[in-house]
């Protein structure tokens, strides 16, 4: 009985110190983890703002204004003829013996 | 015995006293008193929502929201005032002694500098470091399209409490879906109004607006508001619209006015102009009301397309004389004539056959005298006179459009009836509201009321094509394709009377007539190269419609 007992009192500060070391690491990941989530959401916020940014950009650089003006500048002009190809007439080259 | 009945009383007499006093605090006063206590012991910042997009129906934005920012200033911690409001000034265009003035009011702890300030500028103005400047996202619309469908989007401004508010088109009527709801954020605060480190905090996440999509082509608008710009510079008209709907749904595919306005700079245009006239400007539609009148007679079948009249010079009724428009008769004549030539007289001949009863009866299943209920917030419409108020003379001129006012979504909603079966379709420019979680809730098409039989809406079909290919306007008709339609132009009244040189020139119809993709307005009002609708709407009409084939890739036949 006297054996356990000093055993015991060995034991249990060796089991409180391991205990509060444990405790101590716990705190401290959960303390990290804090940090990291407050990056995360910070990520979140300038990647949310740049998706808006960038939808902005798309949304300007695909408006019919922006599409007219790079058309006119590369050469396009609007069409003033035009031909139209209805049921039951053919292209010409479809008659065309190979 | 009477002094403890006395001490007995005073003790009731408090007691009644406390009870009501605890009844005032806690029943009568306890909501003021919660705000009060709330007030004291917590911060709170509202989190505004992001406001939804317009988007077109084929997936462009018309609208959506451009980061912004609110400039404001925390005067304690500026070292400077008349340094700092010189340097901020400078970078937002605004005058410095404006800006210092405000800083040096007594008492300012907090000063909003300037509202939606663009990310550009908010940049610069972070690097310049000044201490007490600060930024809060406050989002501002953008439109990629620029001034493209301005009366139909209206615009956003400030409510009387300083918010974020739409006004007319769309903005308006659907402020509240677009809008979202305020989050807010409470911060337990202690008595010298600094933030608890480990307060109480609670957080109401705001709750994003819906996103709007349209009936609206962006490219059907395109075209819309190019070519009516054209129109209304080549035929020197004062203002001109244009409504283009889905007859089979009442979709409305484009809605363009000129002049406009921009709705980045609305603040700067006159107010007259934030009014669409499409759905709020009334006119009298002259003889393209022929066709409703027409389809009325023909439905109640005191008339068909070949039923005769006798067109042998002008009609007296009731005291005035009715000629054609151009004083010429042409004998007996059906009443595809009667459209083709646009005869005044074979109107009133219809008009008569169909009696008053069933003329104005027609003309309000017609959809006309009351709103059409189009999801815009500035529809109004003229009203119709009771009955017992029409005169004979009323109601022979307004059997070829004359004397009765209409507005422009009144009168395409009403011929959309000819071109799809005889539905009177309820108008809408919104398809479908989006959440941000991405759940579509559609707007279904709402038939509201079969107006003529499918028999008579064929035939009165075939009477606009005749009308088309043989009358006034044929000159300037697509050859190949067939387009129902009816030209019309009507004198403005003027202080009681008609001008004889002002008109309203318009012409309604719809193509392919055998399977309609579109049913089409357009209105010239006071045009100076021709007053005649068949010289300048039509025309127009055409230009507009030619473009339309080529979009929806409708071939000639």
């Amino acid at each position: 009985m006297k054996s356990i007992i000093s055993i015991a009192a060995f034991l249990l500060p060796i089991v409180a110190i391991g205990l509060l070391v444990a405790q101590i690491a716990c705190a401290n990941n959960l303390a990290q983890d804090g940090s990291t989530l407050k990056t995360l959401t910070a990520t979140i916020e300038t990647l949310a703002s740049e998706n808006e940014a960038l939808n902005q950009k798309i949304a300007s650089a695909s408006s019919l204004l922006e599409v007219e003006k790079k058309a006119i500048a590369v050469g396009f002009a609007p069409g003033k003829q035009f031909l139209t190809f209805t049921q039951g007439q053919y292209l010409v080259a479809f008659n065309q013996k190979r | 015995m009477t002094r403890i009945w006395m001490v007995f009383g005073i003790f009731i007499l408090l007691y009644i006293g406390i009870v009501s006093r605890l009844l005032y605090w806690q029943v009568w006063a306890s909501s003021r008193l919660k705000t009060q206590a709330a007030g004291q012991h917590f911060f709170r910042l509202p989190l505004p929502p992001k406001r939804g997009s317009i988007i077109s129906s084929d997936n462009y934005p018309l609208v959506m929201n451009q980061q912004a920012y609110l400039l404001f200033a925390e005067p304690k911690n500026i070292l400077d005032i008349d340094g700092f409001a010189k340097r901020v000034g400078e970078s937002i265009g605004k005058d410095a002694a404006s800006i210092s003035g405000v800083l040096n009011q007594p008492g300012r702890v907090w000063v909003p500098i300037e509202h939606k300030v663009e990310k550009e500028i908010v940049e610069r103005l972070k690097s310049l470091q000044e201490k007490g400047l600060g930024f809060e996202e406050e989002p501002k619309r953008y439109y990629p399209e620029a001034s493209m469908a301005a009366h139909l989007l209206g615009f956003v401004g400030l409510d009387q409490n300083g918010m974020d508010r739409g006004y007319f088109g769309l903005e308006g009527f659907y402020d509240r879906e677009l809008r979202g709801k305020e989050g807010s954020l409470e911060i337990e605060k202690d008595v010298a109004g600094n933030p608890i480190l480990i307060g109480q905090t609670f957080r109401v996440e705001p709750q994003d607006g819906r996103d709007l999509i349209l009936w609206i082509d962006r490219s059907v608008q395109a075209i819309a508001e190019k070519r009516l710009k054209e129109g209304v510079e080549k035929y020197g008209a004062k203002e001109g619209s244009v409504v283009i709907m889905d007859p089979k749904t009442g979709g409305i595919l484009g809605m363009a006015s000129f002049p406009s306005y921009d709705p980045r700079s609305y603040a700067i245009s006159e107010k007259e102009r934030y009014i669409n006239p499409t759905v709020a400007g009334s006119y009298e539609p002259g003889s393209a009301f022929k066709v409703i009148i027409m389809g009325a007679g023909i439905d109640a079948g005191v008339v068909t397309a070949k039923t005769e009249m006798d067109e042998t010079g002008p009609v007296e009724v009731g005291g005035y004389t009715i000629r054609t428009w151009n004083n010429q008769y042409h004998g007996k004549i059906t009443m595809t004539k009667v459209l083709e030539y646009s005869s005044n007289v074979g109107m009133v001949f219809v008009g008569k056959k169909l009696g008053r009863e069933k003329l104005l009866s027609a003309i309000k299943n017609f959809g006309f005298g009351k709103p059409t209920n189009i999801d815009l917030e500035d529809e109004s419409s003229p009203t119709i006179r009771p009955n017992k108020e029409w005169y004979e003379i009323d109601l022979s001129t307004a059997s070829f459009g004359q004397g009765i006012a209409v507005t422009p979504i009144q009168m395409v909603r009403a011929v959309g009836a000819l071109a799809n079966g005889g539905f009177l379709m309820e108008p809408k420019v919104v398809k479908a509201i989006q959440d941000k979680n991405g759940k579509i809730t559609p707007i279904p098409p709402k038939k509201l009321r079969q107006v003529v039989s499918k028999k008579t809406a064929e035939e009165v079909t075939e009477m606009m094509v005749a009308s088309v290919d043989n009358g006034e306007a044929k000159w300037a008709k697509p050859q190949g394709y067939r387009i129902a339609g009816k030209t019309g132009t009507a004198q403005i009244p003027v202080s009681g009377h008609y001008d004889e040189k002002k008109t309203i020139a318009s012409f309604v119809g719809f193509a392919p007539s055998d399977d309609p993709k579109f049913v089409m307005l357009v209105t010239l009002r006071e045009t100076t190269s021709s007053q005649w609708g068949s010289e300048t709407a039509a025309p127009l009409f055409f230009n507009i419609a030619k473009d339309l084939f080529l979009y929806y890739g409708i071939s000639p036949r």
